[in-house]
């Protein structure tokens, strides 16, 4: 397949960008969960063990949104 | 772009030998581990035992916060699942490397896409058989929950769901190993080392959000208001 340098460049300056764009919130997202999580343990220690599961669900729900930007970032890959 | 992985051709199949060799590595250390700390059950028990039941505790602790005492009916996969995953995790930090295959490299097995696609079709079967055990055919009624024009939705959440987790945990891991990857080229023995106490965290974490996150969608919809 000829390469189009246009596209080339453009899947290699887009791709970094998404990974860097798609963290962005999860990376808030995450800051935010954490530090309500330790603010509830250290007020309360006795609920560490009723909440410590929740938190990582949410951990996984939201880390997942970061890892999209590294799918499309393998994706754009493949087309240079 | 040319492959990384060992491949070989058994009948017209592409199989990944060097993923097949850790999956299968990661199988037998379990069992042999597990043979030998359950071997000789003791009520002051041993020290593999009680490392054990330990194991034990943690994977009947996931099932316990998701589904409650319901949960005692699928621990015997969730605990499988998380020890699988753990195990395939960790032998990715191994310096396997050092061994030399043909073409590629030992990674984690769950480093690749078909391992992580085969346990969450796992998930998903068993969620269904599941469900199907407990309620019946009434099970299929959920998809026409609140209102059969939800019945769209509801198909895409049970592909979006084995999906998120596959996709979790194979790019967590990917990523792990490029980080690596890279952490020793920019400054080898270093660098690599630091790494890998991150990776080590990632994978407990990862195989436990698995776990966990199968025992949800596990429960969820064997749950009685659902």
């Amino acid at each position: 397949m000829p390469l189009d340098p246009q596209v080339a460049a453009s899947a290699l300056l887009g791709g970094p960008l998404a990974v860097g764009l798609a963290a962005i919130g999860p990376a808030i997202g995450i800051g935010l969960m954490t530090a309500a999580y330790f603010n509830s343990v250290a007020r309360q220690p006795e609920v560490q063990g009723n909440i410590t599961p929740q938190y990582f669900i949410t951990l996984g729900v939201v880390e997942l949104l970061g890892l999209f930007g590294f799918v499309s970032f393998f994706m754009l890959l493949g087309k240079v | 772009m040319e492959s990384h992985f060992w491949i070989i051709n058994v009948a017209g199949q592409d199989i990944h030998l060097n993923t097949l060799i850790m999956v299968w590595v990661g199988m037998a250390t379990i069992l042999l581990l597990a043979f030998l700390s359950t071997r000789n059950l003791q009520v002051i028990p041993s020290k593999g035992q009680v490392v054990a039941e330990g194991i034990f505790d943690i994977c009947r602790g996931i099932t316990m916060a998701t589904a409650g005492k319901r949960g005692d009916g699928f621990l015997f996969f969730i605990g499988s699942l998380f020890l699988f995953i753990l195990t395939a995790n960790l032998m990715g930090q191994l310096p396997l490397r050092l061994i030399h295959i043909p073409h590629g490299e030992l990674l984690a097995a769950t480093g690749d896409i078909n391992t992580t696609s085969g346990l969450a079709l796992l998930t998903l079967i068993m969620y269904f058989g599941v469900g199907i055990k407990k309620k019946g055919l009434r099970y299929f009624k959920h998809y026409i929950q609140p209102n059969p024009l939800f019945l769209p939705l509801n198909i895409m959440e049970d592909i979006t769901r084995p999906g998120s987790l596959l996709i979790r945990l194979y790019f967590n891991i990917l990523v792990g190993e490029i980080l690596s990857g890279i952490a020793l080229s920019v400054m080898p023995y270093v660098l690599p080392s630091l790494v890998i106490f991150l990776e080590l965290f990632v994978a407990v974490v990862q195989a436990y959000i698995f776990a966990i996150l199968s025992s949800v969608y596990i429960s969820l919809l064997s749950d009685d208001h659902h």
